[in-house]
This record gives structure tokens, sequence and C-alpha cells, in this order.
């Protein structure tokens, strides 16, 4: 622990300590307070209503869309006819998880960008 | 359970930040009512004038209020709110604009929050340093701060932090020494 601190400027430091008290400014600070509080009150209130208008309006589209992509990632986009093995290796042939092995790529890539 | 004035008054700190954290405006109050000169004195030695010490001491509040549910530690609240007093300050420094400036209050203004006496010499004085001097200066002499202390708060280097008080102690000696002598000079005459 170091200081180096000069006696004399410390104690002119000291004499220019001035009694600052004052109901006043803590009035100001709790008004300032208040006005903080409203407005998250606000501000939260707005966000709700904001989320709900999006959800109203996003929930069909999402819906669609959910229901677009089960429809088609089981389907298979390499036709290897029937038999067990066919049925054993649907899932790999799936458009699924050749998405699936797209996103990977397109991350794994993201990655090596970044790094 | 509700708290009334009184008790609010007589509480111990740790409790009353206890309950701030909570949401209780009352000890919040409490707290700036306490805390309050010692904030302002430190802001007023940083920008060295009272109505923007005050402004700026407003802001430290308000901060602290946002920010005391993160408070882990109530008997740490003196630490955390000098620490929050000067990001506020270097906050200032950093998007200081001339309708801020002390320089550029209206006269009136100016004459209002002018301080008087020793206090005036000393922040006549400080403002002749370079700001990050002048942190570095409050801190050691007004705070009483070790030269780790002010290296861990302000991040700056422990050379710069010793080079920054070593020259801003000499230059504000000098200053002050021939306030000193002015002075005399005056009361003589």
């Amino acid at each position: 622990m170091s200081t180096d601190r000069d006696d004399r400027l410390a104690a002119f430091f000291d004499a220019a300590r001035e009694d600052l008290g004052s109901e006043d400014f803590t009035r100001r600070v709790m008004r300032r307070v208040d006005i903080a509080r409203r407005r998250a009150v606000i501000w939260g209130v707005m966000a709700g209503i904001a989320l709900l208008i999006c959800a109203a309006f996003l929930t069909g589209p999402v819906l669609t869309a959910v229901n677009v992509l089960l429809s088609v990632l089981p389907n298979s986009w390499i036709e290897t006819g029937g038999g067990a093995v066919s049925q054993m290796f649907a899932p790999a042939r799936s458009i699924g998880a050749l998405v699936a092995v797209i996103v990977l790529l397109v991350l794994a890539l993201i990655r090596k960008v970044l790094r | 359970m509700p708290f009334d004035k009184i008790q609010l008054q007589q509480g111990p700190e740790a409790v009353l930040v206890g309950l701030a954290r909570a949401g209780n405006r009352a000890a919040f109050a409490e707290l700036v009512r306490r805390r309050q000169p010692w904030i302002r004195n430190l802001m007023r030695r940083f920008c060295g004038n009272l109505a923007l010490a005050d402004d700026l001491s407003q802001e430290v509040f308000l901060t602290a209020w946002r920010a005391v549910p993160q408070l882990e530690r109530p008997s740490r609240f003196a630490a955390w709110l000098k620490r929050i007093a000067i990001s506020v300050w270097l906050q200032h420094v950093r998007r200081r604009d001339p309708l801020r400036d002390p320089t550029a209050l209206p006269a009136d203004t100016a004459a209002s929050a002018a301080p008087t006496g020793l206090g005036m010499d000393l922040d006549r004085a400080l403002s002749v340093l370079a700001e990050d001097a002048r942190l570095c200066i409050v801190l050691a002499y007004h705070e009483s701060m070790t030269h780790e202390e002010i290296v861990e708060l302000t991040g700056m280097p422990l050379g710069t932090v010793k080079s920054h008080i070593r020259r801003g102690s000499e230059q504000l000696r000098q200053i002050l020494d021939a306030y000193t002598h002015d002075g005399a000079r005056e009361e003589s005459a």
C-alpha cells in the first residue's frame, strides 16, 4: 500500500470539505427516482402490449411455417426403393437430415471465419 | 412490514440497503440523505462547480437506485457508491458539451452556485490540473485512497497514478502557496 500523501495538502482538502447536507437535494433525487419508476412501469406496459400485438400477428404465419416444415422435412430427397435397409436409413435420407447437415456446415464455416 | 421514518433514520446502513434492494423507496431516501454530503463534496472537487456537482450527484443516486437490486454485499454500499460516482464523472468528462461546462453556466447560476473561501481556492487550483491528474489527486487527498485503490477504481496503470499524484501535488502546492501569499498581501493592504 502506498500513498505519498502531502500532509499540508491533505489538511487543505479536509478544511475545504463543506457540510452540503440538504433535504431539498434528497427531495429532488427522490422526485427523479419516482419519475424513473413511473417511466419503467409505462415502458413495461408498452412492451407487454407490443409483444401481444406481435404475437397476434405472428401466430398464424409461424403455425403455417411449422406445418409446412413438418410436412416437408420427413420426406426423402433420395429415393432408394423399398426394403428394410431403405427404411433403416430413412432418417438420414430425409430433407430434415439434409437441412441439419447444411446448418452444421454453415455454423462450422462461421466459427472458422470468426476465429 | 412498513418502517416509520424514525426507525429508518436509526437503522444501520446495511439494513437500509437491504430494504432499498427490495424496492423500499423510504429506505433509499434515507440512504440519499446520509450519503449526499459526501457524494456532493466529491463531485464538487471533481468538477469545481456546485450546480454541476449537484446535477452529477443526482445522476449518481439515480444510477444507484436502478442498480441497487444487483448489489450483492450491502456492507460494501459506500465503496459501490463511490465507484458509481467515479463512473458518472468519467462519463461526463467523455461526453462533455459546452452547455454543461461550468464555465458556460449563465452568470446568475454560476454566482449562486459559487463556493467560497478555501473550497473556492481549492476548486480553482484543481481546475488547472488535467482531468486524469485531478481525478487521481481528489481520490488520493479527498478520499484518502492508496495508489493501489485508485488503480483498481480507475483502471489507470500504477506508474501513471503515481506520477499524476506526484506532479499534481507539486502543481497544487505552488498554486495554493500563491493564493495564500496573495490573500496575506490583500489582508495587510
